[in-house]
């Protein structure tokens, strides 16, 4: 609420985010836009975006309204509200509706290139270093043209939706000067542009090697662009937004390129497999020792990016983030154990096609494909998903000792929660616990927040509410910023004793 | 032969990752995509109450009418209308218009006085379009918040004299967002100092529909009420079979 009108609107955001021509926008409590300015960086800060307001606002309630993308290229978008004078009565909520279609079309153009991705590096590092057929395998060969296609379409695609995306538009804008002049300018829009020209060079080098098998120049070229392929998703995701980015960005490239050769190559591997193709026998062992060492790169490189994404542990289970990864790791092991008896099976002296167990091999390379498909659908989710350490908040739960003598609580102990302990509004719950272990009411219970130590701010009074005998609560508890605060808690156990405690916690 | 297989494979993996895809974890409100009769999914029923419980139809309210609210409204301050000591018009529901309800549905057991069962009262509210359950949802947020954190009654039948106090925080699961509000009933000393009533009223809102659960157990005196960890534990089964 304020009395005079303001002249500006500032967001600060704790990442460097990408503003559309629309991104900020005012409504009346009606839900009727008001023309507001612009938004814009306020200088030196890519976090920070400002949007001047109309000169003259009548006195009621307006709604803020903002859509920004991320420095991990995903939309963010909220809307908050804030009065002049007195509130309006009833406000209409007018949030920036976005049309779900972009937002689906975006993510099929997601998973579409991680597919052709795949396909392509493993199928080109398959056909230089796994196949032996003096033959051009088409079948394989028809493996790699597919994933070439198939990147080339995703990537495209995920340019052209970009604008629809990030402006909530319709996808009829796609194709629009602004649009494609707007997602020039991201850094999105260039990456996926040097993806497009990457792939260009690849295949041409691809095809030139493929006809000399001995043109080292389109050799060295296809290897650098293979190597340079995945920093256009690195540059551009979760790798290149938090700590550590000059170590997570190669790290997640590796990540990216050895997922490409182990699952890109077993599916080359799996055509030939049940194709009964010639040179299946010699393909066998040599990809089964390309894929281990790709599969330790992806353990180890998962390791890390896991322990960068999520933090701790209780962040696995308590985010969505977390939950995939519990899902993908789960996808993984389950391949682990086929691709350990299959390896098993291959390192056999007899000739493959005679061994009992070679309907199973097929069988199993089969589902293992299909396997590495849904690991590598969740590893697309996962990309669109806030990472665990950024969206998980561990929850303030702590138990305090009464003092002696507490009266008739006397070897009692009181616990706090706090929820979500974040900046803003949050609810603290107190307990008294006596020592028998049941909750019981005290004559008064009061608490104060104040900043951490260094501080000179005052204390504020927090109001406190019973709920059941023995609990307490404070169901408007603000936070005014994120860092080191203090519960001051004072419990009158009795007419005549009373038990100062304190809380010390850190608000996200 | 092969060449079919592997097409179906390949068809199968990419509908795999695009339903992947799409479930992003980040459930999102489908425009307008609630009916009366489909939002009812969402409702706890005996199968997720318990054995020894059952459903009953409240939509006429055929129950008692000593805290009598509209069957198509939301609840904002239950029993608020018996309170001695609140002064002004804070009322105990809301009806929004442009909503069609579903009615209201108690489950619980047949005799709450013999078994330690919850009793849940609930009933959805639909509207057109999600702008409409928006601003539904905004006025049942306003007429909530003024909704006293504790008061008073001292009239009545045994079973609503005594001293209630409110408290309400956030709720959000699958997508659903609104609030759980806490309503803890001790009864006089004289009348019963042994137990306590624990109501949770959880209201939710999502694209057109707006849901809410009453959630209502006894407690012992000394004991942790918990009606709201149950009720989320039982919204969290319920409110996924209507995505």
């Amino acid at each position: 609420m304020t009395a005079q009108a303001p002249r500006q609107v500032t967001l600060r955001f704790d990442e460097a985010v990408t503003l559309t021509s629309d991104s900020v926008q005012l409504f009346d409590a009606d839900g009727h836009p008001v023309a507001a300015g612009r938004a814009n960086h306020l200088a030196g800060s890519g976090g920070a975006v400002a949007a001047d307001l109309p000169a003259r606002l009548d006195n009621g309630t307006y709604v803020v309204s903002w859509r920004v993308v991320s420095a991990d290229s995903h939309v963010v978008s909220g809307a908050f509200q804030f009065s002049i004078g007195s509130p309006s009565p009833a406000v209409v909520s007018h949030g920036q509706q976005s049309s779900a279609l972009p937002d689906d079309v975006r993510k099929t153009a997601d998973v579409l290139a991680y597919l052709g991705f795949v396909l392509v590096v493993g199928g080109v590092v398959f056909l230089a270093f796994v196949w032996s057929g003096a033959d051009g395998p088409r079948r394989v060969g028809l493996v790699v043209a597919t994933g070439f296609a198939v990147l080339a379409v995703g990537t495209s695609l995920a340019f052209l939706v970009q604008y629809p995306y990030a402006t909530a538009g319709s996808l009829g804008s796609a194709f629009s000067a602004t649009a494609l002049h707007s997602t020039v300018l991201t850094g999105l829009g260039w990456a996926l542009l040097v993806r497009l020209a990457i792939v260009a060079l690849l295949a041409g080098a691809v095809v030139v090697a493929a006809r000399g098998r001995a043109h080292v120049p389109a050799q060295v070229v296809a290897g650098l662009a293979l190597v340079a392929l995945p920093f256009t998703w690195t540059l551009t995701d979760h790798s290149h937004v938090g700590a550590q980015r000059w170590l997570a960005i190669p790290v997640g490239s590796l990540h990216l390129l050895a997922v490409g050769v182990w699952l890109g190559g077993l599916i080359p591997l799996a055509v030939s497999v049940l194709g009964r193709l010639p040179g299946t026998e010699l393909a066998l062992p040599r990809f089964s020792r390309i894929a281990l060492p790709s599969f330790a790169v992806i353990l180890l490189t998962g390791l890390y990016q896991t322990w960068r994404q999520v933090g701790t542990l209780p962040a696995l289970p308590a985010t969505e983030f977390g939950r995939l990864l519990l899902i993908k790791l789960g996808g993984i092991v389950l391949i682990l154990v086929l691709a350990s008896q299959a390896r098993r099976f291959v390192q056999r002296s007899q000739p493959l096609t005679e061994r009992p167990g070679w309907p199973w091999l097929r069988r199993s390379l089969a589902v293992e494909g299909m396997l590495g498909v849904a690991v590598l659908a969740v590893a697309t989710v996962m990309v669109n998903t806030s990472p665990a350490r950024a969206s998980y908040t561990p929850p303030v739960h702590t138990k305090l000792a009464l003092p002696r003598p507490s009266g008739p609580l006397d070897g009692g102990h009181v616990e706090i929660r706090l929820t979500p302990a974040k900046q803003g509004l949050n609810v603290a719950d107190i307990y008294i616990v006596a020592a028998d272990g049941a909750l019981r009411a005290v004559p008064e219970v009061t608490a104060q927040l104040a900043p951490g130590r260094r501080s000179a701010a005052p204390a504020e009074t927090i109001k406190l509410d019973p709920a059941e005998p023995g609990h307490y609560v404070a169901d408007t508890m603000s936070i005014p910023y994120a860092g080191v605060w203090q519960l001051l808690l004072y419990v009158h156990t009795s007419e005549f004793d009373e038990a100062s405690l304190l809380v010390r916690f850190r608000a996200h | 032969m092969m060449t079919t297989r592997l097409v179906t494979a390949a068809l199968a993996g990419v509908v795999l990752a695009g339903c992947l895809a799409a479930c992003d974890g980040s459930p999102k409100p489908k425009a307008s995509s609630y009916t009366v009769q489909s939002v009812k999914a969402g409702f706890i029923t005996t199968g997720d109450l318990g054995a020894g419980t059952i459903q009953v139809d409240d939509s006429d309210h055929t129950g008692a009418h000593i805290i009598y609210t509209p069957p198509d409204s939301v609840p904002t301050c239950p029993y608020v209308q018996r309170a001695d000591d609140v002064t002004g018009n804070v009322p105990p529901a809301v009806e929004l218009p442009g909503s069609n309800s579903t009615g209201r549905f108690v489950v619980g057991p047949r005799d709450p006085a013999k078994t330690p069962l919850a009793t849940v009262t609930q009933g959805a509210l639909v509207f057109k379009t999600s702008a409409l359950a928006d601003n539904g949802m905004n006025q049942v947020d306003t007429e909530t918040a003024k909704c006293p954190s504790a008061f008073t009654i001292l009239g009545g039948p045994p079973v609503i004299i005594g001293n209630y106090t409110i408290n309400s925080r956030p709720f959000e699961l699958n997508g659903w967002r609104g609030f759980a509000q806490q309503l803890v009933h001790t009864f006089p000393a004289d009348v019963d100092p042994e137990t306590y009533d624990d109501l949770v009223t959880v209201v939710v809102h999502r694209a057109n529909a707006i849901l809410y659960i009453g959630y209502a157990q006894t407690k012992k005196v000394g004991d942790r009420a918990d009606s709201a960890p149950k009720v989320r534990a039982a919204l969290d089964h319920t409110l996924k079979r209507l995505g």
